[in-house]
This record gives structure tokens, sequence and C-alpha cells, in this order.
């Protein structure tokens, strides 16, 4: 990766040093006009101040044009929790942010001015960044994530499926040769059944979580390297207010017998703010 | 229940959407890498591959359920061996099988032991030749024709009441020299000789039926009865037209 032909810019050292300013890293948008230093809570521990534009502003730090880079993952997780922090403590001071993704650099264009650009840019947008805080104001992200336990549903449709309980009496009165054929129609009988049973516990649970929230978005599945299977993975935009009410929602989820939840945040809305 | 944001168990969370997420700005006023965070691909390819790993694991306890059910239903990979006998060496090679008029180079493994060389296939637990170190009468290198190969070195056995065995081996030469040492250390005797030519594939004369090498049937016609093939015709008359 680091060795790649599309770095147009030369990429900064872990340790930087006095690299020639010639870009802002960007943290967030903020719900405020004000022009402040947040402190050197930055990546790297950079000095993160605001760029100002009428009532909302961007918290940035000064840096080189060149995105932030390395293989090592620990470095990479000290970055990106920094890059949360900051966002956070923004978050918290002016209570609604458009949080940006990482490794975001706007380049400086040569201006007499190198805080131009950013404030250029607020300028240009600053009407749809305005519709974007307002419709995420008194919101907050939430990660909800819903498992199974496979064995435990694969038990209890066996025990209450009609056709798979009709395949299980044939493969007892099969001499074994046939009994491994029957043994393969039941694995596709099961297999089936588990993947409609699936299909209609997401669309249940999202019919139940959706009374909520505000808004929401279904992300891809993952891998849990272990029994369970994540059926499925939602991200919420729910009122600050209005929490409470689908942790309850999820809590019946969470009892049901080989079903559990996870709930995460509140995060700030990063799946609510792009394009 | 409460939502958690405990920064260990929720490092992926954080990472789904700082890395994946947030707010996109126009292209052509921030640092682009071809629109991608390098950083985020980084550190995706090392949480894959943890899942990776964890796949692995999965696949390794397979794999190793495969190998016990290889060990225990095929019990004859190897070449089995007398009790106290020793192999020596153990080398993929063939030997030049003839039946009739059927001849081919049977391919296995060659286990030479203190005792005997054998030529084994281990699929079907099948030994193709075998012969005793005791009654090998004599060794030498040939070179001979080969269908995949246009000549190569093979190893002429002279074996005890005047069989001949044609061997190759991945080395035959170190085969060779396995063999002869194995020998010495025995206290037999083997003699260097002189090579004996391959058989040569044998075809019977079109008009009388005599058996007759093939090469000598196409090159110069039937000793026998005096039979000549087309291709003699037709070089006896391109020679005639030169003069």
């Amino acid at each position: 990766m680091e060795h790649s032909d599309n770095i147009r810019v030369a990429p900064l050292s872990e340790g930087e040093g006095a690299t020639q300013v010639e870009g802002r890293y960007l943290y967030c948008i903020a719900d405020s006009g004000e022009k402040v230093s947040l402190g050197p809570i930055g990546i790297n521990g950079h000095e993160v101040y605001t760029v100002p534009c009428k009532d909302i502003c961007a918290a940035v730090h000064d840096c080189a044009a060149g995105p932030y880079q390395s293989s090592d993952a620990e470095v990479v997780k000290e970055w990106v929790m920094a890059h949360q922090r900051v966002v956070d403590k923004a978050w918290e001071k002016w209570g609604t942010v458009l949080p940006l993704g990482f490794d975001t650099i706007v380049k400086d264009r040569g201006d007499s001015d190198p805080r131009e650009s950013v404030e250029t840019w607020l300028a240009a947008d600053y009407q749809s960044l305005k519709r974007k805080i307002e419709a995420v104001r008194g919101k907050a992200e939430y990660g909800v994530q819903v498992f199974w336990e496979t064995r435990a549903i694969a038990k209890s449709i066996t025990e209450t499926s009609a056709a798979i309980g009709r395949l299980e009496d044939e493969i007892r009165s099969k001499p074994r040769g046939l009994a491994y054929i029957y043994r393969l129609k039941l694995e596709n009988a099961l297999k089936k059944e588990m993947e409609a049973k699936a299909d209609q516990c997401f669309r249940d649970f999202y019919k139940r979580i959706k009374k909520h929230v505000c808004d929401l978005r279904s992300e891809k599945t993952k891998g849990t390297g272990d029994d369970r299977l994540m059926i499925m993975n939602l991200s919420c935009l729910v009122d600050r207010d209005k929490s409470t009410d689908l942790g309850e929602e999820l809590e019946a989820i969470d009892r049901m017998e080989g079903f559990s939840v996870r709930f995460t945040g509140p995060w700030p809305p990063y799946s609510f703010v792009g394009a | 229940m409460e939502p958690t944001r405990d920064s260990h168990a929720t490092l992926v969370d954080l990472l789904d959407r700082v890395l994946d997420k947030g707010l996109v700005l126009y292209a052509d006023i921030i640092v682009s890498v071809a629109g991608i965070p390098l950083i985020g691909v980084n550190l995706r390819a090392a949480l894959a591959g943890m899942e990776t790993m964890l796949k692995y694991g999965v696949m390794q306890e397979w794999d190793q359920r495969i190998r016990a059910w290889e060990r225990d239903n095929k019990k004859h990979r190897e070449l089995p061996l007398a009790s106290g006998e020793q192999l020596v060496l153990k080398m993929l090679g063939s030997y030049h099988y003839s039946q009739g008029i059927y001849t081919s180079w049977r391919q296995g493994s060659f286990y030479l032991t203190d005792r005997r060389i054998a030529l084994y296939l281990p699929t079907f637990g099948e030994v193709l030749f075998e012969t005793s170190l005791r009654s090998i009468k004599g060794l030498a290198i040939g070179r001979g024709k080969h269908p995949t190969a246009d000549e190569r070195e093979h190893l002429c056995l002279l074996l005890d009441g005047g069989d001949v065995a044609w061997l190759h081996a991945l080395d035959t030469r170190q085969l060779k020299e396995a063999i002869e040492r194995e020998m010495t250390a025995r206290g037999l005797t083997c003699e260097e000789m002189p090579a004996v030519a391959l058989p040569e594939e044998a075809d019977t004369c079109p008009q009388c039926g005599q058996e007759a090498a093939v090469e000598e049937l196409l090159h110069n016609g039937c000793g026998t009865c005096g039979w000549v093939s087309a291709r003699v015709k037709r070089e006896m008359l391109r020679a005639t037209a030169a003069r």
C-alpha cells in the first residue's frame, strides 16, 4: 500500500517533525460560529482549532498535504481514537456535529491566508451543511446487531417443523446407505427453513426497531468466529431522549430464546451525514 | 438495555464508522489518494487477516480430520517392510515393463532397502517390480530412447538367471551408487558390465510374418524375404533419379 503510485504527495511520516504546512486535517463540522482552540488533542498531539463561517465551524489541525498512513495497526488505532476524541469533544461542546471520516485533508490552494480553502468550502457548501446539521440535531447514532445461536435455532426448528420431522422418521426406517442421502436432504431442508426464519426475524425486528428511531441503515452482517450468526446489523439515528425506548425493545429481543443483541453508542451520526 | 461505548469492546464499531463513513467532501479540494483512505484499507486488511485466521483455524481442524481418516483408511501408503528390514533410499522412478508385444515404463517409488530394490505404487499398494540384492549380478548405465524424452540414462540390472531389468529414476546414477554401496556392505559382489541395449520394439514383416525390429523393417526392409517398405522404395527411386 505504501508504494502505491496513486500517492501524489509524499506521505507524512509517523513522527512528522517540521513538515511544511500545506493542508488542514478535518475532524468535524460543528453547530457554532466560535473561533477557538480545543487544545493539543488531535492526531499526534496536534493543536485543534476551529475555522468558522457564519454560524458553523470546522474543527481542524494544520498538517502536510499527504494522508496519514501506516502499516502498523496499533499506530492507526491510536490515530482513529484521537480522531474520535476530537469529534466527541466538539460534540459535547456544541451539541451537534457532522463527523468526517478519517484522513480527510483539505489542501491549501496557495492563497495568502492558508485557512481560506476551508473557509471557501464552508461558505460554498453552507446551505447543504446547515441542512445536514438540522437533520441530526438532538439525535445520536446507535449500533444494533442481532445474533442468533445457530445450534439453538436449528434445534427449535427441527422440533417444530413438520417437514423435517417426517424426514427424520424416514431416515430411521432406511438402510444405512440411503440414510446418508436422507441426511443430505435433511440438511438442505434445515438450511432452507433457517433462511426463511432469518428472513422472518429480520422483518419482524426491523418493524419493531423502526418504531423507535428517526432513520436507520441496514449494514452488512459480519462473521462472529463462534456459533452465533449475525442476522442483522443496523445503524440507527435516534432522538437522544428516546434511546431508552429503543433499549427496552432490544431488551425484549435479547430475552428471546437463542437470540442476543449488541447495542452500541451513542456515536456521532457518522452513518447519517454522507451523500 | 443500555447502549455501550466501552472503547475496547466497541473498537470495531468505531472503526466501521470512522473509516468508512462520515461527511463526504468534493474530491477536488481534498488530498486524494484515488478516493481511497489508504489507512482504512491497511487496517481493514489487518482485521480481515484476523478473520481469515479464525477461518483457517476451522480449516485446520477439518484438515486434521481428513488426514486422520487417510491414515486409518489407507494403510499402505508405504511399501510394507519385513521386520528388521531397513529402508536406505526412496526415489521416484519407473521400470521398463514388457509383456509380449506390450511394453511401457511403469512409474512408482523405488524403495531400496538392505535386502531388496522394489518399485512401489502407493495409490494401489502394488509392487510393480522387485528383486533381492542377492540376485543382482551386474549393473550398468545405458542410454536409450524414451517416449517422453529424446534419450535418457537408465540403469540396467543383470539378474540371476540371465534376466535383465531396465530402471529409470529421478537420479539414476545415485540409485545405482546406492545399490552398489548396499551390496558391498552386505558382502555381495556385483560387476560393472557393458550396458545392455533396451529391446527394440518388435513388429512382424507384412510379407512373410517374420518378427523383426520396427526400425530395421522401416529402414532396410525384411532380411528374411526381401520385402522393402514404401520409404525404402521412395529412397531408391530418388537415388536412381539423381544418377
